[in-house]
């Protein structure tokens, strides 16, 4: 029979290898923590850098001319681009740019001040217009109306000729707030800067000329009603038709009972009795007249 | 570098010549591999290096040497679990325990039963010492005791002396 005792139950002996290894922990260097959190260190840096990149190109690609400066309360409101015609398939112009660069601009017969003349309003120029500062909503730099005094340099005679000709001498004095556009700048001194906005948060003091098309419906009306974001009375135009066979009017806001302000985005609506209908939006940034066009 | 640290007044290297074997009986009673013994007695001396727990005496250097052990061994075991699954097949390197030695009918018996009968045998524990080691009740411990040496006897066979 074979008989055991628990006391034959020994300890292990510990291979001497494992021994001399162990004896060397003390001299590892002790980066455990930092191997730990490498991948997190690294991966935290990476977020870091890509949040921020993302933000500054948010920051350098929005654009701050549009926001208003009025208190919301005292502002109509602003609202997004929406051209969208709600009756007739219509287009409205593009009326967002609030700074355009000024590349192209008449080089003869200018009218008062209309130094920073956008592309988009010299290409449907009105030939028999009374004198209109050929200026769209957006980039108008032209003088206030309530300033009728012409500019030194410029003709005030009024434009009579397509705007397609390119100036040729560029604006080196950029508009400062308060300075009357007919006197900052003139056809000699068009800026190489984008101009800014000027009268920021001002009242809109100018006049709208509305320009239809004949692909337009509300072409052939006689009459139009011209709103401007439901507020004020509508006004009823009658519209005449120049040269080139464009429909065209002239609204006053003020005159209707609105006030608006430079800076802020507005819907424009024309509509006839007949229910033809169309809307743009636009932006009044200066202190002279604007133009819309309805295609 | 070595002597920096003192661990209850032992120097690192005597604090591993003296509790090597204890830490190597723990790591092998619970995996039974030589290759994850020594990884996991590796493991626990490298914690004693870098925790430096300030010890009121070698007996309770002892104690935390043999829990970190334990703890390294579960940890290890769970850590490799799937990898463990395979070594079993390709028959990985097993502690070589001698059919006669009463070690071999130790490593048969359950893991509980193990701990308990290793730590009063082998490292001639108290049954209270071994209830706060392995934070046991200690009459727990002693049932434990009770039924792992009739299962060694089972397993060894023959009669106590």
């Amino acid at each position: 029979m074979k008989e055991f005792d628990f006391s034959q139950l020994q300890s292990f002996k510990t291979p001497g290898e494992w021994i001399e290894n162990a004896l060397k922990i003390p001299n590892k260097k002790n980066n455990s923590t930092i191997l730990r959190f490498r991948s997190y260190l690294i991966g935290t840096a990476a977020s870091v850098v890509i949040v921020t990149a993302v933000a500054l190109t948010l920051l350098l690609h929005t654009d701050f001319s549009n926001v208003p400066s009025q208190p919301p309360s005292a502002l109509p409101a602003a609202v997004t681009e929406n051209t969208k015609p709600s009756g007739n398939a219509l287009t409205a112009p593009s009326l967002e740019k609030s700074a355009p660069t000024v590349s192209e601009a008449p080089k003869a017969a200018l009218p008062t001040a209309s130094s920073t003349v956008a592309a988009a309003s010299a290409s449907v120029p009105p030939s028999s217009v009374p004198p209109v500062t050929a200026a769209t909503a957006v980039a108008s730099v032209a003088a206030p109306p309530t300033s009728s005094k012409p500019s030194t340099q410029a003709p005030a005679v009024p434009l009579t000729t397509p705007l397609t000709t390119p100036l040729t001498t560029p604006l080196t004095t950029p508009l400062t707030e308060g300075t009357s556009p007919g006197e900052a700048a003139s056809p000699g001194t068009l800026p190489t800067q984008p101009l800014t906005v000027p009268y920021q948060g001002e009242a809109f003091h100018g006049k709208i000329f509305i320009f239809i098309s004949e692909k337009n419906p509300l072409y052939q009306s006689q009459y139009i009603t011209a709103s401007v974001s439901s507020c004020g009375t509508p006004q009823k135009l009658k519209p005449q038709t120049n040269a080139d066979g464009v429909r065209w009017a002239v609204f006053q806001p003020s005159a209707a009972g609105m006030t608006l302000y430079n800076g802020c985005k507005y819907k424009l609506r024309i509509y006839d009795t007949n229910g033809s209908e169309s809307r743009a939006w636009f932006t009044p940034t200066g202190g002279g007249n604007a133009e819309i066009h309805f295609s | 570098m070595n002597g920096d640290r003192l661990f209850a007044k032992l120097t690192f290297e005597q604090a591993v010549r003296k509790y090597a074997d204890t830490v190597t009986g723990v790591c092998v009673m619970r995996l039974q591999n030589r290759a994850d013994a020594e990884d996991c007695f590796q493991n626990t001396f490298t914690k004693l290096w870098l925790k430096a727990p300030d010890f009121e005496s070698e007996e309770h250097l002892k104690a935390w040497l043999i829990r970190v052990a334990m703890h390294e061994c579960v940890s290890y075991i769970r850590k490799n679990r799937r990898a463990a699954a395979l070594e079993r097949h390709e028959k990985a390197e097993a502690f070589d325990f001698d059919r006669s030695d009463m070690s071999w009918a130790l490593s048969r018996t359950p893991q509980k039963y193990r701990d308990v009968l290793y730590l009063y045998y082998c490292e001639q524990y108290k049954v209270r010492e071994i209830a706060i080691i392995l934070q046991k009740k200690e009459n727990t411990v002693k049932s434990l005791l009770k039924r792992g040496r009739e299962i060694i006897k089972s397993i060894y066979g023959g009669e106590e002396k």
